[in-house]
């Protein structure tokens, strides 16, 4: 008996009422007493991924305002130093303020999908990029013109605007791309791109040939650029 | 996998390019080079562009020290 009533106490109550024991009565109350114990379970569930739900939210916005803000300041007390990496690369002074604007247009929205600790070499090393990508598209494009001038029908395949956000669901693909490498391939490959090091330092490192790192660095990239034709772009 | 060779060829010739520059600032003799590869088809321009594009992309990959 005392095992019963452990075992099931809304039996218990049932056993009490001997009177009111026809079946009709039985499943009535043990549908009403369980109603009451599946309401307050669901409730307590709901409340729980609520503010769970609630609590990482509050976390994150407050984590990306901290960041957001931090930001900023680097790009206003450094943008001289900034300016000044730019400019090295560049040669002139002319386009360093519009690479660093940039720079700062496409940190933003990279760091959505990145957490970084040491944001100062991280947005220098950023600044110093776009000076060599601007560098190469702007011989690259008065190439284009002088072709052009010539009667040669070279069009441009894009006239990007000289500050332009970043594709980020291309970005996050890529991250997830070079994810799937041989650990060794893509260590090789961060050395290199991020960690600003040559292919001979890369082999180095690595304890490996210039040959094999050369090759690994391509296979990453190609790699990379497989799986962004793979993906369903949108209509333009 | 490309399944044109011909492709792959002009893909490897535009990532050569690129890990030239990330090594060594370009003589005006190279950028010449350069151009003048690319003057050769839209081909060659096209895949540049995308070389370049995802060049661009893996720059803003924060590095490992950066991250930690």
């Amino acid at each position: 008996m005392h095992l019963a009533y452990e075992r099931c106490p809304c039996y218990m109550s049932l056993l009490t009422e001997p009177t009111k024991n026809q079946p009709a009565y039985r499943y009535k109350k043990w549908i009403s007493s369980h109603r009451l114990t599946y309401l307050m379970v669901t409730q307590i569930i709901i409340v729980a991924i609520y503010s769970v739900v609630l609590i990482k939210a509050g976390g994150r916005a407050v984590d990306t305002q901290t960041w957001s803000a931090e930001l900023e300041d680097i790009f206003v007390n450094q943008r001289p130093r900034l300016c000044c990496v730019a400019a090295k690369v560049l040669g002139n002074a002319d386009q360093a303020d519009d690479v660093v604007q940039d720079a700062y247009l496409k940190i933003s929205e990279a760091t959505t999908l990145f957490e970084v600790k040491q944001p100062i070499s991280y947005v220098s090393r950023v600044v110093r990029n776009l000076a060599i990508d601007r560098c190469r598209r702007s011989a690259f494009e008065s190439a284009l013109f002088a072709k052009a001038e010539e009667g040669d029908n070279a069009s441009c395949a894009s006239h990007s605007p000289e500050v332009i956000a970043i594709d980020r669901q291309a970005l996050a693909q890529v991250v997830e791309s070079l994810n799937e490498l041989p650990e060794r391939t893509r260590r090789a490959f961060e050395l290199y791109r991020s960690g600003n090091h040559t292919q001979r330092e890369v082999a180095l490192q690595l304890g490996v040939s210039t040959t094999s790192v050369n090759f690994m660095i391509r296979d990453a990239l190609t790699h990379c650029h497989q799986s962004l034709q793979g993906r369903s772009l949108p209509d333009k | 996998m490309d399944n044109d060779s011909g492709d792959d060829a002009v893909w490897q010739t535009a990532l050569d390019w690129l890990m030239r520059e990330h090594e060594e600032t370009l003589s005006d003799v190279d950028r010449e080079a350069l151009h003048a590869w690319l003057a050769v088809s839209s081909l060659h321009r096209r895949v540049f562009h995308e070389a370049e594009q995802l060049w661009m992309l893996t720059g803003l990959i924060p590095s490992g020290d950066e991250r930690n």
